[in-house]
């Protein structure tokens, strides 16, 4: 076949060329270690890349998330079991004074030890994170919750609780509100509560209380009356607003049965004695400390002082452990959101090690492929090279 | 019958000249588009001999097939260049978006963590400069790009010009020594060829021989390029479908004829344009246009650390409207963005034809009829003023300029709205355990208004399984306990929340303004969802979106880059076939030069001879 000289030459050329871009891509891809030079060498691949590399972003997010929350969940407990230690104090005094052996003198310092454990208690409730939010504040984490009044403390947050994403679709609270922990415990028996009036000078003592599902809720006193010393001792429950619900004749260890309710009390009440049942469902923490500390604090040697702090340590123990029991559940909350989120980081580390395993696939070079490639591709152009050399010596000019 | 002398004359001289013709072949052998010549020999009966013509080693075709190869080559070399610089734009994670937009919703994530401090809304702010930078620059670099098209346009127009002249002048010349000689000059032939190769490193084209030896050159489309001795010149104007760029223009001026252009490097332009350029930058403005509407409406309907209701975390412009220079009505049109998740990234043109407004999607380039003020993919168009006449149009770009125009508007970082602007609480006297949660703000300025003026107080009436709504509102929410304590939605003008639990009777739930909420994040835990909402036209995310973007460059890229390929290995073979029966080869030359040697040495031996037999002639008549 007739060729130009022209051709010849070129073809020489091109294929140099060729010989050449080759190693030169072949030794880029090595010296950057990406299999992907340029999107458009692999277009798809590229997009999965961006992708991945999008989606790791994402999940280092939230694993910064899952950090996030496991300190602030911990700082919580940490400040939980303070609270719990504190309520358990208080039980332990409170069960302390109760004691008939004690004299007015020991119940004031039990008072001084329960004054020091409200403080604690609302210290603990203005607990500040590391930035300086107040961790039971609910939303409102920049403004002081709790401050000591003259019933206890009052709380000026809200019921806002802080959710964290953990993963694209997994939020986890990192926070309770302090209106949940320290402001909603159940208060009595949760239908209703009673206070002993404070001049009572019998010895009736309220042991069990109990309330049906329609128990009317109202405020009602119990008063006894036994208006001469022959007569039996009698007692009313009159409502606030319906008026007298029930009466009948005071046995020890009797129900007292009204609006579906029932109080037993033992010990022998005085004429005029009354205890007042209020039906408020909860009761806060610091009320339940303050009203026991009071008690204490203003106990005397009498009879009628030991009845009162006998009914009223009953009470307080019996809202102490519904304190315990709202805080305690808190903290379990607390213990399985930890977990939650430590699975959580478990499984975005997999999900992690996935993608980038994936990603490895699109974007790494397969070293030993590249570099035998690159050996047989400089053999490719020394061949390429030495037969254009040669070739090109060769014309018959040369023997004209 | 001649004599041996003027025999051996002839034959010297036409010898001589063959030699000349092919030294003038190994010449040339490196001139590109050189035709190799050859000598033909015409025999005189008993006269000796004579050089008849020089024939021109050349097909029509095979020629032919270069030129379209070469035309096919420079339009898929150009395209594949342009869209290689794209994507690596778009993909180097030096230039591309798409490592700023995850680091965006990283800071997201942070203030969400930590809502009432400082340095992490500070970071969110940067970040968010850092992401408008980044599709500035994008934008930018994409601009840069259609001015070097448009720059290397106007070039190529006029170098396509001075070659069709050329070849309009060799048509001439040719024509006249045709006419002439009986046979056209082979080197006229060759300088008209190499226009026309040069020609179709620009442009495609066809050609049609005329009988007196001269072409026409036609674009695609039939556009005249050389029409026998005359060439019409093309020209370049503003798109009237896109101010950014220049179309081109041929006989009839400003009437756009680069959508018939195909082929070469101006074929390459216009495809790259179109094809690759005008979508990537309509797709960059519309994640650009998204994000900040997204992003927007959720500040809008958030609190800032002050309390105060959130402002527009971005700033872009609004759609751009531009009215056909040849309009004759004053009407101004606007157009603002109403639903940006609708928005599709396409131009639109729209048409007033005396009654009716007619929108026509410039890409897909359905048409549908509408009635401003209409909102119509996502965007609403009005008549702020004027009155159009019949055959009057507008351009609008709804996205077009969102990349570019994307900043960011707050520069306080206690703007960012963190927080709801409403909280609720159940009253710590409630017996049952009516809860309500999920709280959702779909609108602000739905009665009743936030900020609220007064507190919505929901009470539970189990006489009537419902919450009777008092204080900021009036109403009553059904609530069944027995089905629904399980969680049920619902609303109150613009909140929705989910009530669940059992409720006992006379039970309050509150809804009040979130005042000093700084702790509160729920709405930064939904911008942070937006990272993974499929926002754009409600089917991807704004990542997907930009993946996509990447990937339809690429995607771009790679064709021209294998068509570039498969073009050269074309143009290779067509070029071989041409020269391997055009071009000049050495050996051949060298052989041909020695017979013409010794013909040569024949012929003059020939000349002695007679020379000799003369003599002897005139020796043998002397006496």
């Amino acid at each position: 076949m007739r060729m130009s000289t022209t051709q010849i030459f070129n073809q020489g050329v091109n294929n140099l060329l060729d010989r050449q871009s080759d190693v030169t891509k072949t030794q880029e891809q090595l010296a950057s270690g990406k299999r992907i030079m340029d999107a458009s060498e692999d277009p798809a691949g590229t997009a999965r890349t961006l992708d991945i590399t999008s989606q790791l972003a994402r999940i280092d997010a939230y694993q910064r998330n899952t950090v996030t929350v496991q300190s602030s969940l911990s700082l919580e407990e940490g400040a939980l079991s303070g609270v719990i230690n504190d309520l358990q104090r208080a039980r332990e005094l409170t069960i302390q004074g109760n004691n008939a052996t004690m004299t007015a003198a020991d119940r004031g310092s039990i008072a001084v030890e329960l004054s020091a454990i409200l403080e604690s208690l609302i210290a603990r409730g203005n607990t500040q994170d590391a930035s300086g939010e107040y961790i039971f504040g609910g939303f409102q984490s920049g403004v002081q919750p709790f401050s000591k009044t003259t019933g206890g403390a009052a709380y000026h947050g809200d019921d806002g609780q802080r959710f964290m994403q953990v993963s694209a679709d997994v939020q986890i609270a990192s926070s309770n509100s302090g209106s949940e922990v320290f402001m909603s415990a159940t208060a009595g028996n949760g239908s209703f509560d009673y206070r002993s009036a404070a001049n009572n000078t019998g010895t009736a003592v309220v042991t069990t209380t109990a309330a049906a599902a329609n128990y009317v809720p109202e405020t009602y006193t119990l008063a006894f009356i036994k208006a001469n010393p022959a007569d039996p001792i009698t007692y009313t429950v009159t409502g606030d607003t319906s008026g007298q619900v029930a009466t009948g004749n005071y046995t020890e260890n009797g129900a007292i049965s009204f609006a579906n309710g029932e109080i037993r009390l033992k010990g022998i009440p005085a004429h005029g004695d009354s205890f007042t049942v209020t039906s408020v469902p909860r009761q806060d923490i610091f009320t339940t400390i303050k009203d026991i500390e009071s008690v204490f604090a203003s106990a005397s040697d009498t009879t009628a002082s030991a009845t009162r702090v006998h009914n009223e340590a009953s009470r307080a123990l019996n809202n102490l452990d519904n304190a315990l029991e709202k805080v305690l559940t808190v903290q379990a909350d607390i213990g399985t959101r930890l977990r939650r989120t430590e699975m959580q980081t478990d499984t975005n580390e997999a999900f992690n090690y996935q993608l980038k395993e994936t990603l490895s696939g699109l974007q790494d070079l397969d070293y030993a492929e590249a570099i035998s490639r690159l050996n047989i591709q400089m053999l490719a152009l020394q061949a390429a090279q030495q037969t254009f050399a040669k070739t090109q010596t060769m014309s018959l000019f040369n023997y004209l | 019958m001649s004599d041996p002398l003027s025999i051996g004359y002839s034959a010297l001289e036409s010898l001589q000249k063959a030699i000349s013709i092919t030294g003038n072949n190994i010449a040339n052998v490196n001139t590109e588009g050189y035709s190799r010549q050859i000598a033909s020999f015409d025999g005189q009966t008993g006269y000796g001999v004579k050089i008849s013509s020089i024939e021109r080693n050349y097909d029509f075709y095979l020629s032919r097939e270069v030129q379209e190869r070469t035309a096919g080559r420079f339009e898929a070399t150009t395209t594949s260049d342009l869209a290689s610089r794209l994507s690596t734009l778009l993909t180097d994670p030096a230039t591309s978006a798409a490592g700023v937009l995850d680091n965006f919703f990283s800071a997201v994530q942070d203030v969400a963590n930590n809502p009432s401090t400082l340095p992490e809304r500070q970071v969110l702010l940067g970040e968010a400069q850092t992401l408008t930078d980044r599709f500035q620059f994008i934008d930018g670099r994409i601009g840069a790009l259609s001015s070097e098209i448009n720059l290397r346009m106007g070039t190529i127009v006029s170098e396509i010009n001075g070659l069709t002249t050329n070849i309009a002048t060799l048509n001439d010349k040719i024509a006249t020594s045709l006419q002439r000689t009986g046979q056209a000059a082979p080197d006229l032939l060759d300088e008209r060829d190499r226009n026309l190769a040069g020609l179709s490193k620009l442009v495609g084209y066809n050609i049609r021989e005329n009988d007196d030896g001269s072409f026409d050159v036609n674009m695609g489309g039939g556009q005249s390029l050389v029409s026998q001795f005359t060439a019409l010149s093309l020209t370049t104007f503003v798109s009237t479908t896109n101010p950014n760029a220049m179309a081109v223009a041929g006989k009839s001026a400003n009437a756009d004829i680069s959508s018939l252009i195909t082929g070469g490097e101006l074929g390459g332009l216009i495809d790259f344009r179109v094809n690759s350029l005008d979508p990537a930058q309509a797709q960059l403005g519309l994640v650009a246009t998204t994000l900040s509407a997204s992003f927007n409406a959720q500040q809008a309907l958030g609190l800032d650390l002050n309390g105060a209701a959130g402002t527009a975390l971005f700033s872009s412009t609004a759609p751009a409207v531009t009215a056909a220079s040849a309009n004759t009505g004053s009407a101004v049109i606007t157009a603002t963005i109403e639903d940006a998740s609708a928005l599709t990234g396409d131009r639109y043109g729209l048409a007033y034809d005396g009654t009716n407004w007619a929108l026509q999607n410039l890409t897909t380039l359905a048409s549908q009829a509408i009635s401003p003020p209409a909102t119509v993919h996502g965007f609403k168009v009005t008549v702020a003023s004027g009155t159009a006449q019949a055959g009057d149009s507008y351009l609008i770009d709804p996205v077009g300029s969102g990349a570019s125009t994307f900043s960011v508007a707050l520069t306080d970082p206690e703007k960012i709205a963190a927080a709801l602007p409403v909280r609720s609480s159940e009253t710590l006297t409630n017996r049952g355990d009516g809860a309500l949660t999920n709280m959702k703000v779909t609108s602000t300025t739905v009665a009743p208004t936030l900020p609220l003026a007064n507190a919505l107080t929901l009470t539970f009436n189990s006489a009537q399984n419902r919450y009777d709504v008092t204080g900021g509102a009036s109403m009553n929410l059904a609530y069944n306990p027995a089905n629904d304590a399980s969680g049920v939605s619902r609303t109150i003008g613009g909140l929705t929340f989910t009530l669940s639990g059992t409720p006992v009777n006379g039970d309050v739930i509150t809804i009040s303004n979130n005042t000093s909420a700084s702790g509160d994040n729920r709405n930064m835990l939904l911008m942070g969802g937006l990272a993974t909402s499929k926002y754009v036209e409600g089917a991807r995310t704004f990542s997907d979106e930009y993946s996509s973007l990447v990937t339809n460059v690429a995607v771009k890229s790679r064709k021209a880059q294998s068509a570039a390929d498969a073009e050269r290995v074309l143009l290779e073979q067509a070029t071989t076939a041409r020269d391997n029966l055009q071009g000049v080869n050495l050996e051949e030359e060298a052989i041909q030069l020695m017979r013409y040697q010794q013909a040569l040495q024949a012929a003059a031996q020939l000349v002695s001879i007679a020379d000799t037999v003369f003599q002897a002639m005139m020796t043998a008549t002397q006496r």
